[in-house]
């Protein structure tokens, strides 16, 4: 995997955590009400780690994340039995596996493309 | 769905080997069957979340959780380490029990954070941590559930 894309992950889901505690009913309440977590402290902490890796992506990888991630949500997605699950349209078979030199984009949305094993 | 049938007895390890908090997670991972790399990426991200606060939640009891691109699907394992270990837990206790749950980022069940409050919920019972402690086997754990987790 290239190691661009292993950051990629890593950033999506630092990002998957913030939005389960800002967005998913009931979690916040589980994780302050079992694990005494402070949820607002949580997201900033989870903010300035997301902004520290972010630094770490290549100029043209961080500008596309940037351009794309207001209107597309979440920028690195799955690839799932051939499909690409940000918009659940087929990858090409000729691109259906992981080719380790590069980072994988869907044609048809343009996110980043993580293909599960 | 009921606990018990999220857990199969090979992603059960009554025997831990791992003397620090970092190994231990890796491996509770390593009970997955995941690739490395993905092994990697999933680390990290319950290390961070383990930074915001630990998941050990007294009782001897730790249910290091998150949700990752790495997984397709709602995975959950089982590790006891029979002397325990400090994973700077709640009540500041060693942690004998170790609850892995890694969910995807969308689930067409929701299962999570139902999984999530029902393993807290089992683990407040008071009974539990000694059962957890006397057991032999994965299929004695899986009784066990079966017993008390809905």
């Amino acid at each position: 995997m290239h190691p661009q894309m292993m950051l990629l992950l890593e950033i999506q889901d630092l990002r998957l955590q913030k939005t389960a505690l800002l967005e998913e009913p009931g979690l916040t309440e589980v994780e302050e009400g079992h694990f005494n977590i402070d949820p607002q402290e949580a997201v900033a902490a989870l903010d300035r780690k997301i902004g520290e890796l972010k630094e770490l992506l290549e100029p043209s990888i961080k500008n596309r994340c940037e351009r794309g991630l207001p209107s597309l949500g979440r920028m690195v997605v799955p690839v799932i039995g051939g499909v690409c699950y940000g918009c659940f349209v087929s990858v090409p078979t000729s691109r259906s596996g992981p080719r380790g030199q590069l980072v994988e984009t869907c044609e048809n949305c343009g996110r980043f493309l993580y293909f599960l094993p | 769905m009921k606990l018990r049938e999220l857990f199969t007895p090979n992603v059960v390890d009554l025997n831990i080997q791992s003397d620090s908090k970092d190994d231990i997670l890796k491996e509770l991972i390593g009970l997955l069957g995941m690739d490395e790399k993905s092994e990697a990426i999933l680390f990290k991200t319950l290390k961070r979340r383990e930074n915001l606060g630990s998941t050990g939640i007294g009782k001897g009891i730790a249910i290091p959780h998150c949700r990752s691109l790495v997984v397709n699907r709602l995975r959950l394992a089982y590790g006891r380490k029979p002397t325990g270990v400090d994973f700077k837990a709640i009540d500041g206790s060693p942690v004998h029990n170790f609850f892995l749950i890694v969910a995807p980022p969308l689930e067409v069940s929701n299962q999570y954070l139902p999984v999530l409050g029902k393993i807290a919920q089992f683990a407040k019972d008071p009974d539990v941590p000694t059962r957890l402690k006397e057991m032999e086997t994965p299929e004695e754990f899986l009784g066990l559930l079966e017993e008390k987790a809905q």
